[in-house]
């Protein structure tokens, strides 16, 4: 099913949180993506070309990211496509932010109710 | 030629695999990205090229299967073409079945002049009613259009198979099922079952024990009709050879035409299954597309 930007899927996956996340603070493009996303998961989540780019793919179709325009080039000479968060994908990034930050102050709480911690 | 090249250019040559939609917006920079993660890696060490190649390879098969599927399903919004899907993919789980059919049949004729080499011949009979198999499972998979649930459908195509296989194991005629049995209806048993139990609720494995018990009744309805079939042809045909066909062909010929002539009607056989299974799966798809979606 093709996810209109009205219907986001929440929990979102560790690798679209961490694409999302990469983005962030500025566009970046594919291979920054991949290595951000590995040093962001502290090398739980590495990327294949093939996972990246079915998932850039997909946070496009969904209108979470976009391309923009890019000013350097890569090593080939070529220009490289980059790729930067919409509002859209901003407000996604912090839904699930938000949504993360309930979940561990509920945990945090009743694990301090039940004497866990 | 280095590693880092052929790994480069196996890469390029796969990417290939994608569809063309996927390629003309991404081919040119995944190329690049890999080429760059093939670089930075071996100046790590060579050693290290090797498994992000494989894994890269994997992935890339993966994907390219995955964005196909996501291609068709974007390209079938209607109950219509959904229910088109399910019938092809069961036309080609009885094409493949019937192609097995003709694979044991010439394997087993070669095998027979050939005494010392049956051994061979046996394992890609058996390689390919496990790939079979397989592929019937993904062929169902692909006739559900929801992306999430592709796994599980596919998991209830191959137990439709295996309990088939179950069923018609202990049926003579039916030789390479039943020799079979242990090799497919195992993992397919155990894969289903799992596929199953793991619906995350009570309408859904509801749903998907209907269609698995479709599958099974029309697999196994198709190939025991097969079966009567086999058996009246083959009957007919030993009425005319013991009447006319002695003097026309040596030993040998009748001996090649009198084993294959039975699979040669599994091959009708396996379209006919294939078929039933299709309309089959149509009819429980409209009753329970909407679980399923």
């Amino acid at each position: 099913m093709k996810h209109s930007p009205s219907e986001p899927e929440f929990p979102l996956t560790e690798t679209t949180f961490t694409i999302l996340l990469s983005l962030a603070p500025r566009p970046k493009h594919g291979y920054a993506i991949m290595k951000d996303v590995e040093e962001l998961s502290d090398g739980r989540v590495m990327l294949t070309t093939g996972t990246l780019y079915g998932a850039l793919k997909r946070l496009l179709e969904q209108g979470w990211i976009t391309r923009v325009a890019q000013d350097d080039e890569a090593e080939t000479g070529r220009p490289r496509k980059t790729y930067a968060l919409t509002d859209l994908g901003h407000r996604m990034l912090n839904a699930e932010i938000g949504r993360m930050k309930t979940l561990v102050a509920v945990a945090g709480l009743r694990t301090v109710q039940g004497g866990a911690l | 030629m280095s590693i880092v090249q052929l790994g480069a250019d196996l890469y390029g040559s796969l990417i290939r695999l994608y569809p063309r939609p996927f390629r003309q917006e991404f081919e040119e920079e995944m190329r690049l990205v890999f080429s760059m993660a093939l670089v930075t890696i071996a100046r790590e060490g060579p050693g290290r090229v090797a498994p992000l190649v494989l894994c890269e390879l994997r992935d890339l098969l993966l994907g390219a299967a995955q964005q196909h599927l996501l291609g068709r399903r974007d390209g079938r919004h209607s109950a219509e073409g959904s229910h088109r899907f399910a019938t092809w993919g069961a036309w080609g789980f009885g094409s493949a079945f019937a192609l097995g059919s003709l694979v044991r049949w010439i394997a087993a004729t070669w095998s027979r002049g050939q005494p010392n080499t049956h051994v061979a011949p046996l394992l890609v009979v058996a390689a390919w009613y496990l790939f079979a198999g397989a592929i019937g499972g993904a062929i169902f998979g692909m006739a559900f259009r929801s992306r999430d649930k592709v796994l599980a459908s596919a998991a209830v195509g191959a137990l439709s198979f295996g309990l088939s296989v179950i069923v018609l194991g202990g049926l003579p005629r039916v030789g390479a099922l039943s020799v079979m049995m242990p090799w497919i209806a195992a993992p397919a048993i155990v894969g289903g079952l799992a596929g199953t139990l793991a619906a995350p609720t009570g309408r859904r494995r509801q749903s998907a024990l209907g269609l698995t018990l479709a599958g099974t009744w029309t697999c196994g309805v198709g190939v025991l009709g097969g079966f009567a079939v086999t058996v009246l042809v083959w009957g007919a045909a030993q009425a005319v050879w013991s009447y006319h066909a002695a003097s026309l062909l040596d030993g040998r010929g009748l001996s090649v035409i009198a084993s294959g002539l039975p699979h040669l009607v599994n091959v009708v056989t396996g379209l006919l299954s294939g078929a039933l299974l299709g309309r089959a799966m149509e009819r429980k798809l409209r009753t329970s597309e909407a679980v399923f979606q």
